[in-house]
């Protein structure tokens, strides 16, 4: 278990993939030799929630107590969550597709790759301009009348996550089986590296839509 | 089991870390690092898992294994060459610490494929693949039952089959894996 008196760079250390998420959380890398309760402090994050976070992030078999996690600060994560992957893993994703069909100038595999990753790139953006309007504004909106509608939308951000995780998995188990021999294997290292990373942080983000968000929200409404 | 969970089980932190990247390169999702074996109760119910262990726990593990494999379990040992012939019955494949991430990426790979997928085919039957091509064409369930003259059950069956043999479930995972095998056209 990570506790504030661990210091950000042994966490770091010890799982790099927790480096965009402390990022996200607002903390600096900068602050590396701080304990996280002082880097939190520092940052104006709430170190009980940056823990939540982070154990979360660090192992698969921890998940936080609805009730430990605040639902404006759960928000402004996932807000961030969806900036950084408009801002880095999707045009790191393109870009490595890009390099790829260079190295195989003529083969179908990139091209259709690409096909695949835009259509999905797409539906993605389109889920996430979806969860920004219609879904988190919900939460400080108690005191107006929500139309129903708008609560079914909830139950119909499950549906979507369910098919944002598989089709980017989908797409990972068919790369490795049609990559012919003979392509740059580091590219395809980091293609590989690339949508794996992606496709965890979508499982991780998408547990906290489905067992913290929308019953939090559901709870709202009902009373 | 092509991938799916999977849990590492080393007490070097260095390790499962090392180990993770690759299985998560594979496709598999990691369920837990372990420093340690848990309780006997809690193993029993492990379902469907790639277990990877440091073979110092294979004396343990052994009176166990049975069940585990009977529990769709697949078990890997993380130690050194001279494992291999002491820990053979209870690993299906050993990992060595000294072998190179290609080699271990090989071995993994090796272990999980399928029988049927080491031969040039990918072990779905005429009718499953004719489902598969019509899927990916964008038909439905009832289309693709009136077009082949089967029930709307039947095409089920035939594409649950499909999403086990290939690992591949979602719709346009489908179509991509029909158009890269030239089982259909590409859309313009």
């Amino acid at each position: 278990m990570i506790t504030g008196k661990d210091k950000l760079s042994d966490i770091i250390g010890l799982d790099i993939d927790l480096l965009p998420i402390v990022d996200r959380l607002g903390l600096s890398v900068q602050m590396g030799e701080k304990s996280i309760a002082e880097a939190c402090r520092d940052a104006g994050t709430s170190l009980p929630f940056a823990l939540e976070i982070l154990n979360t992030f660090a192992s698969a078999g921890y998940f936080p107590k609805p009730e430990d996690i605040g639902l404006e600060e759960l928000i402004a994560f996932l807000v961030g969550t969806h900036r950084y992957h408009e801002a880095v893993t999707i045009p790191r994703l393109q870009g490595l597709i890009r390099q790829l069909k260079q190295a195989m100038p003529g083969e179908r595999l990139p091209v259709v790759t690409e096909q695949y990753l835009n259509e999905y790139i797409k539906n993605l953006l389109k889920h996430i301009d979806f969860e920004e309007k219609e879904i988190f504004p919900l939460v400080g909106d108690t005191s107006c009348s929500v139309h129903p509608s708008r609560l079914a939308g909830l139950k119909q951000l499950l549906h979507q996550h369910t098919n944002v995780e598989q089709e980017l998995s989908d797409l990972k188990t068919i790369i490795i089986r049609h990559i012919p021999a003979g392509v740059e294997r580091p590219l395809i290292h980091d293609l590989l590296h690339t949508l794996s990373h992606f496709e965890k942080e979508q499982i991780d983000h998408a547990r906290f839509e489905d067992k913290i968000l929308i019953p939090k929200l559901l709870a709202l409404y009902a009373d | 089991m092509t991938t799916g969970d999977s849990i590492v089980i080393h007490a070097s932190a260095i390790i499962q870390q090392g180990v993770k990247s690759i299985l998560l390169a594979q496709g598999f999702t990691i369920r837990s690092l372990l420093s340690g074996l848990p309780v006997e109760q809690e193993i029993a119910g492990w379902k469907d898992t790639l277990i990877l262990t440091d073979t110092r726990f294979a004396s343990d593990l052994r009176p166990l294994v049975r069940r585990l494999i009977r529990n769709g379990n697949r078990l890997i040992g993380i130690g050194s060459v001279e494992c291999v012939e002491e820990w053979g019955d209870v690993f299906g494949e050993i990992i060595c610490t000294e072998d190179t991430p290609e080699v271990l990426q090989h071995k993994i790979h090796a272990f999980i494929l399928p029988k049927q997928g080491r031969d040039a085919g990918n072990g779905l039957t005429q009718r499953e693949t004719a489902v598969l091509s019509l899927v990916a064409l964008g038909l439905s369930n009832k289309q693709i039952a009136a077009k082949l003259f089967i029930s709307i059950h039947t095409v089920i069956t035939h594409r649950k089959n499909i999403t086990a043999k290939l690992g591949i479930r979602s719709i346009p995972g489908l179509t991509l894996y029909a158009v890269l095998n030239d089982l259909v056209e590409p859309q313009p």
